[in-house]
């Protein structure tokens, strides 16, 4: 194994997971996301010469891998069979039902528009700062900052129902 | 809540997530497949022409079975039938392995499948002018409306998007025979199109941001579709006109709204089980709207739909195996629900899968 393939590797082993959930909870498709996080990979793996000096090849990763799974022009191509659901678990996307409702905050998160959960979920699983999530978004840092606060306060208002 | 709470809440949804089950080879692979479909992109432009020459003749199931374009059979064995619809198949969720390993494969992927009057699969090749098909409708006088999209520069790198430049999204009516015998740039540089449904004389077009439009396929022109405004997004709901009706499904729930297109009246909202596939199908009289779904246990249920009242009806399709379902259709007052045995590991021919009920 090469030196190259070694850093991708470990670059691999600390960020896949992450990278997987992030774009999980962004998709509501855990199927999707799977797809959306190996091709980043792949990809990362194919330019790693330059991805592995970006700012934040984690962050780079999650963009490549939420343009490939929205990308208006070839949505149809990659038209998937919907997950297939476990029948042990809850009702939402595979997530198993547990006493926190996590399926019940996949789904209010499901619930707000494509670009506020991806914000969320850069600041919030990422552990981005605005300005690195403007940077892997390509928008503006008060547009992050009002979408997160717009995401936010309607996550407050469904979960605070949900537990009421 | 406070910020700190909702955070916390999302992370915790995030870890209880099912685990990927990918790991780095998978990605391996993935990446020796890129390459190697970037080395044969050129070549490919040219061989996928002659592919579907040939295939246009005929295709050849594993089995042996021909399949071939389905029109020759379809206009004097369902006719013979009476009031058998035609039947599409929406096999795309099937073709991805199942959670077991199993998968089912058809002949050729760039097909428009149905079930025939003989309860045989029948495919009608894709044309080459377009690249994909984003819906298809099949009429029943044996033309089908289909909408792609079509690629006019590949290779070429451009931003993608709406506004993506050189790339048309063509309406196509296919004539028995499965040739064009139609064909229509309807894309507007800027907006998405999808195709809702379709009849003899006209495709209902979804144009963004949130119309509805009559395409008459004769002229070309389209004409907004002002009673029910505002229309449900695409981007959150499923949406199809059959019938007159506007159904509409929202992605984040389980519910199912049927409404008039020309007044916007509401006809009804019910609300069925939660489905890992479904599909739906009005009755010829248009009373009654037949949904067949695949729950969570991989059972398949058939609901009719009293249109004037919303009184729903169920009656069970399998039990105890786990299954989907491709397709349904109505002869006469049975209601005919084609399903899929979720094969066990391996490959299996979609033809050998397939299951016909009539209910």
């Amino acid at each position: 194994m090469t030196a190259t393939s070694n850093d991708f590797e470990s670059f691999y082993r600390f960020e896949a997971d992450r990278l997987y959930r992030a774009l999980a909870v962004t998709l509501g498709d855990p199927q999707l996301a799977r797809e959306a996080a190996d091709e980043a990979m792949a990809r990362a793996y194919a330019h790693w010469g330059r991805v592995r000096d970006h700012d934040n090849p984690g962050g780079w990763a999650f963009r490549v891998g939420l343009n490939w799974a929205t990308s208006w022009w070839r949505k149809v191509r990659r038209e998937r069979p919907l997950p297939y659901p476990d029948p042990d678990a809850g009702a939402v996307g595979g997530v198993k039902e547990g006493p926190d409702t996590h399926a019940g905050a996949l789904a209010a998160l499901r619930r707000l528009p494509l670009p506020q959960r991806a914000v969320i979920v850069c600041r919030v699983l990422l552990d981005l700062s605005t300005v690195e999530t403007a940077t892997v978004l390509g928008v503006a840092e008060g547009t992050v900052k009002s979408r997160m606060a717009r995401g936010l306060a309607e996550l407050r208002q469904s979960l605070g129902e949900e537990q009421g | 809540m406070t910020t700190g709470d909702i955070t916390e809440v999302i992370r915790r949804a995030a870890d209880a997530l099912p685990a990927a089950d990918s790991d780095l080879d998978a990605v391996l692979r993935r990446h020796r497949r890129n390459r190697r479909r970037k080395a044969t992109a050129a070549l490919g432009a040219v061989a996928v022409t002659a592919v579907a020459a040939i295939a246009a003749i005929v295709a050849i199931n594993p089995d042996g079975t021909a399949v071939g374009p389905a029109a020759q059979s379809r206009t004097t064995q369902d006719l013979a039938l009476g009031q058998m619809q035609r039947l599409p198949l929406n096999a795309g969720w099937a073709l991805g392995p199942d959670k077991s390993g199993g998968k089912v494969t058809v002949p050729q992927v760039r097909a428009l499948y149905e079930l025939g009057a003989d309860r045989q699969l029948d495919g009608t090749p894709v044309p080459e002018i377009v690249d994909d098909v984003r819906a298809w409708v099949p009429l029943d006088d044996g033309r089908s409306v289909v909408l792609g999209g079509k690629n006019l520069k590949p290779g070429v790198s451009r931003e993608d998007g709406p506004d993506v430049s050189d790339f048309a999204i063509r309406l196509l009516v296919l004539d028995a025979g499965g040739q064009v015998g139609l064909q229509r740039e309807v894309r507007v540089q800027g907006q998405d199109v999808e195709l809702l449904g379709a009849t003899a004389t006209t495709a209902y077009l979804y144009r963004t941001p949130g119309r509805i439009m009559a395409h008459d396929l004769a002229t070309g022109a389209e004409q907004r579709l002002t009673g029910l405004e505002p229309v449900p997004s695409w981007e959150t709901h499923s949406l199809t006109v059959q019938g007159g009706l506007l159904l509409a499904a929202p992605h984040a729930s389980c519910g199912l709204t049927a409404a008039a297109l020309d007044t916007g009246k509401q006809l009804f909202a019910a609300y069925l089980p939660c489905a890992a596939t479904r599909v739906m199908r009005l009755s010829p009289d248009g009373r009654t709207l037949a949904v067949a779904l695949s729950d969570p246990a991989g059972v398949v249920t058939l609901f009719r739909i009293d249109v004037a009242t919303g009184r729903v009806g169920t009656t069970p399709v399998t039990r105890g195996e786990r299954s989907g379902v491709l397709g349904v259709g109505w002869a006469g007052g049975t209601v005919r629900v084609v399903w899929l045995r979720l094969p066990a590991t391996g490959a299996h021919p979609l033809s050998e899968e397939l299951r016909v009920t009539d209910v």
